[in-house]
């Protein structure tokens, strides 16, 4: 009868064991539970970086407002990145289209694909009287520095994603007030589709010896 | 139209952020204090604004780590001055010294005693703000005595109230690999053996599946090609990262803004990490990393891009060495289609929650439970 | 010998010492030749520490290869002989108590490989030390991986104080006292389980990799390990009533023949509940062991392994099913030896390297082991043999004395 007695000992162990499994890995939290503990309602001090806000809102953006003002952000300036600008240094106010020759001497570099071809023509965006302006299809101008205004009368649903973070590019820092690049810093309006090229590197894997590798 | 009318035009002058800009004042964060003790939190609220913010507690000790950590920590400095570690520790030193004044040379003195030091040191996450400034110190020195380019290394703190998330664009990316190349070079990655943190795949439309099971990831070809998507890979931050459980010695963990880091100089190299992640995102060094003296990055973190050696493993940690200064990850600037979108899960405001509000998103390998902090989404 | 009255700790040290380096020419042919061996693997070894782990055939794709394959299989010959302590000291069966010594000889020569092999396949070998509790920094018991380190050196630590408990008081003449050990047998029977139980569970617990994920990774570790372990003492105690005059009484083969014929059909059984799952409805946790034994995309080196292995298994088993071949001496050892194979090729690289192939991320990278790896392979399992050797010969020599001057006294 005294025998099982020693399967006692066990209990000991047993109950160590529910210990550590308390520690083991296994209670798995939400990512999203975590962020909704923790989530604050205001951004950080901008004086965690100063150099964040020194640097980026400097005479380089311009600011645009957003349906809200906590949506508030910066955008580049595009004209002190534009060659030719002012264009009114040759355009003397007026648009005008002479022969395809005097074209390809001045602007030969332009192609348009944009859209389905023969939908756009260069006074779809420029303006005609003012060649420093662009043309809003809804009638009036902006500046070349706007020319989001312009982009977002056609592609709203990327204008809505620019704006709130789904398209396009902070720059440098994630942290501070947004600053964007403008839409025409990373699309050529002209050919606003990304251009094939090679990529920048190659993956090499390491293969110690012989390990081969074949997909 | 009604979207556009939205937009509003400051002066295309001169422009100085509003008012509104300038945030609520936080105390900066203590960048070297290992215990972090928690910020002033009264003086937190200061700002004009009535804002009802609630300063972040970094002092909660909400996992059992921490409550690990916090005992090492008051083990690490006991009430009675030094501890037997320090005692044991400083014998050696002192052998080290009395070999290398055998040996004659005062440089090797040096090396050696800081050898030593270095060998001797402890886990980074149980070093006190001092034995973090002494190691800095020391490995900064060492790569000085090796004729390398003198690195700044860094030991910032996670910075409270952050929680990192990524977002990549399957629609937008092209395939063009600038984000590898810029890792590489941010990260000081062994150009000998073509280490990448970053794998992009190339995936036939069709053929798009979550396993990867038709991906290639060693094309290389102009891209875009047609008929393609392209789909790129790294370390996930997991929120319940099970490299970080199964690590022996604790040479792996996630800090409080969400980064999984290694400790390079603690790792025994034993790649148990390796076979547990589910995403192949840490790389183990097979031999000694090479990275040529004039593309040494030299703005480096202690858990991020700092000289490794061979036998430890190492990964991706969202360029912790600038994401903590406010920086966006170098795959993230580098990328010239904005296909990926990083910034702080806890900011109702960031991008990275816009994304998640507004696109169908989702992660590889869900079922995993391993809950990553990088999403994919499509236009 | 030293004169029985003066015998102590230091003098039972020396003269195992002494009585090791004398012996015929054979015995003295065999040692060299392990130490060759031993010699060369140092030397693989030191070129690995140099160079790094690069010298491999281990990759980031394949990032475990022989050597852990090899410390898998021999955590399961060491857990195996506990199929010889538990007969012996628990069921009274008299009849095992001299295999038993052996056996644990084995369970430490086992077990001194495994941390061998570890310990060769570490990327900074020389900061183990972080591993210390208290002074390193012991993730325990998150990690499987501290489990089976506290585990593998418990069982270390018992199988080297039993076995020294026993020949130590034999040494001195004296008869060991029943109450002082076998209480730690009978620990040892239970850590002897989970000895094997903590390293497939260091599989197990993956998710990443579903080709180990599965329950019956454990069980499966048992049984393979109770064939292959008894089935290699069947040799080896063969080998030793051969060669001495070491009594080991022929009822203890055929016990032993018995336990491999158990665990051999469970094994077998498992083995076709595994096969079933993975190809009656393949999905994309199959893909590993597609890979094994059909292999996947043109990549085969494991398919004629594991088919080598199966049949081998099937046929040994076969071989011990009918008791007609299993009684049969020289036909037992064919089996026995067949069966070790089988066991040895399914477990060490059928089991470890599949698990990684393909990665996480699809990509298919075969695993070749260098010469580099071969020869620190070969040298640890030399210096496995050399280790066993040793101890084996000590303790016959010390119980063969205890027998021819207490034959009286019953053990």
């Amino acid at each position: 009868m005294t025998r099982p007695l020693w399967l006692l000992a066990l209990l000991f162990p047993t109950l160590q064991a529910c210990k550590i499994a308390c520690h083991l890995p296994g209670q798995h939290t939400s990512v999203h539970d975590t962020i909704a503990k923790k989530q604050h309602s205001l951004p950080l001090s901008s004086r965690l970086f100063p150099e964040s806000t020194t640097q980026i809102n400097s005479k380089q953006t311009i600011p645009v407002r957003w349906e809200s003002p906590s949506r508030d952000f910066f955008v580049h300036k595009r004209i002190p990145h534009l060659k030719r600008y002012p264009c009114s240094g040759c355009h003397d106010d007026k648009m005008r289209y002479d022969s395809p020759e005097r074209f390809r001497a001045t602007h030969g570099d332009i192609l348009l694909k944009h859209a389905s071809p023969g939908t756009l023509q260069c006074q779809s965006c420029h303006q005609r009287k003012n060649m420093d302006q662009l043309a809003l299809p809804a009638g009036g101008s902006t500046s070349f520095d706007h020319a989001h205004q312009l982009c977002a009368s056609c592609h709203q649903s990327q204008a809505r994603d620019w704006a709130g973070g789904a398209h396009g590019k902070r720059i440098s820092f994630w942290y501070g007030p947004r600053t964007l690049e403008s839409c025409t810093s990373c699309h050529n309006p002209h050919q606003p589709l990304f251009p094939k090229k090679w990529p920048k590197i190659r993956y090499r894997p390491f293969h110690p010896h012989k390990a081969r590798s074949n997909r | 139209m009604s979207r556009t009318k939205a937009f509003l035009f400051g002066q295309t002058a001169e422009h100085q952020p509003p008012e509104e800009y300038t945030y609520p004042l936080l105390p900066p964060p203590q960048s070297t204090q290992a215990a972090s003790a928690s910020p002033s939190s009264t003086s937190a609220c200061a700002a004009p604004s009535s804002c009802g913010c609630q300063p972040p507690k970094p002092t909660a000790v909400d996992t059992p780590y921490k409550a690990l950590l916090k005992a090492d920590l008051q083990e690490a400095e006991p009430a009675d001055g030094i501890s037997r570690r320090e005692m044991l520790q400083h014998l050696l030193i002192g052998v080290a010294a009395t070999a290398a004044v055998a040996s004659g040379c005062s440089e090797n003195l040096e090396k050696g005693s800081l050898n030593w030091e270095e060998y001797f040191k402890k886990n980074y996450r149980v070093m006190t703000a001092q034995e973090r400034t002494d190691t800095v110190q020391r490995l900064e020195r060492l790569a000085q005595m090796r004729n390398e380019k003198k690195p700044s290394i860094q030991t910032k703190n996670a910075i409270p109230g952050v929680l990192y998330g990524y977002a990549f664009n399957i629609s937008k990316c092209k395939g063009y690999m600038d984000c590898v190349e810029a890792c590489i070079k941010e990260n000081n990655l062994d150009r000998k053996s073509g280490m990448q943190y970053i794998r992009m795949f190339e995936i036939e439309k069709g053929k798009f599946n979550v396993n990867l099971d038709h991906a290639d990831g060693t094309y290389h070809h102009e891209v875009p090609a047609a008929g393609h998507v392209y789909m790129g890979t790294q370390c996930f931050q997991c929120e319940n990262p099970p490299c970080v459980a199964v690590c022996p010695v604790g040479a792996t963990w996630k800090e409080d803004d969400g980064i999984v880091v290694i400790d390079y100089d603690w790792c025994i190299g034993c790649r148990y990490c390796q076979s547990a992640c589910p995403y192949w995102a840490r790389r183990f060094n097979w031999h000694e990393p090479v990275v040529p003296n004039t593309e040494v990055n030299p703005i480096q973190h202690y858990l991020g891009n700092r000289k490794r050696k061979k036998g430890v493993m190492e990964k991706c940690t969202f360029c912790i060495q600038r994401s903590r200064d406010g920086k966006l990850p170098a795959c993230a600037e580098a990328c010239p289609t904005g296909a990926r979108v990083f910034g702080n899960l806890l900011d109702p405001n960031s991008e990275i929650r816009y994304v998640l509000a507004n696109k169908k998103v989702f992660r590889l390998k869900e079922d995993l439970g391993t809950e990553p902090k990088f999403w994919y989404f499509m236009d | 010998m030293t004169p029985l009255q003066d015998r102590t700790l230091f003098r039972f040290f020396r003269d195992v010492l002494r009585h090791s380096v004398t012996g015929s020419l054979r015995y003295h042919l065999w040692m060299g030749s392990l130490t060759f061996l031993m010699a060369l693997g140092t030397y693989a070894y030191l070129i690995q520490l140099n160079k790094g782990l690069g010298v491999t055939g281990m990759s980031d794709y394949v990032s475990w290869g022989l050597y852990i394959s090899n410390f898998t299989f021999l955590v399961g010959i060491a857990a195996a002989s506990v199929m010889l302590v538990l007969p012996a000291y628990i069921l009274h069966d008299v009849d095992f108590s001299k295999a038993v010594l052996i056996g644990e000889g084995l369970a430490v020569t086992a077990l001194l490989m495994c941390l061998a092999f570890v310990t060769v396949d570490m990327g900074g070998p020389h900061r183990l030390w972080h591993m210390i509790p208290k002074i390193g920094y012991f993730n325990w018991p998150q990690s499987m991986l501290t489990w089976d380190v506290i585990v593998l050196n418990g069982y270390l630590a018992l199988n080297l104080l039993i076995p020294f408990y026993i020949l130590f008081s034999h040494y001195r003449g004296r008869s060991p006292k029943k109450a002082l050990y076998v209480p730690f047998i009978m620990f040892s029977v239970f850590w002897a389980v989970s000895i094997h139980l903590a390293t497939a569970f260091l599989y197990a617990g993956l998710p990443s990799r579903p080709y180990w994920n599965n329950a019956l990774l454990g069980p499966r570790f048992l049984a393979s390990a109770f064939a292959g372990g008894p089935a290699l003492m069947i040799l080896i105690l063969h080998f030793i009533k051969q060669n001495t005059d070491f009594p080991i009484a022929e009822e203890t083969i055929r016990k032993l023949a018995l336990i491999v014929t158990v665990a051999a059909q469970i094994n077998l059984v498992m083995l076709g509940s595994e096969l079933f799952k993975e190809f009656y409805a393949p999905t994309h946790h199959s893909q590993s062991a597609t890979y094994l034994f059909f292999g996947l995309k043109g990549h085969k080196p494991l398919v004629p392994i594991i088919w080598t292995a199966i049949l081998l298994n099937v046929f040994a088993t076969l071989l011990f099913t009918f008791h007609r071949t299993r009684n049969n001496k020289p036909i037992l050892l064919v089996s026995c030896t067949l069966l070790f194979a089988a066991i040895y090729l399914e477990k060490g690289m059928g089991l470890v390297v599949p698990g990684f192939i393909p990665s996480p991320l699809g990509e298919i990278v075969d695993y070749f082991p260098t010469w580099i790896e071969i020869a620190v392979t070969i040298g640890i399992w030399a210096l496995g043999f050399f280790v066993f050797t040793l101890l084996v010969k000590a303790a016959i020599a010390i119980e063969k004395e205890y027998e021819t001057h207490h034959r009286s006294e019953p053990h």
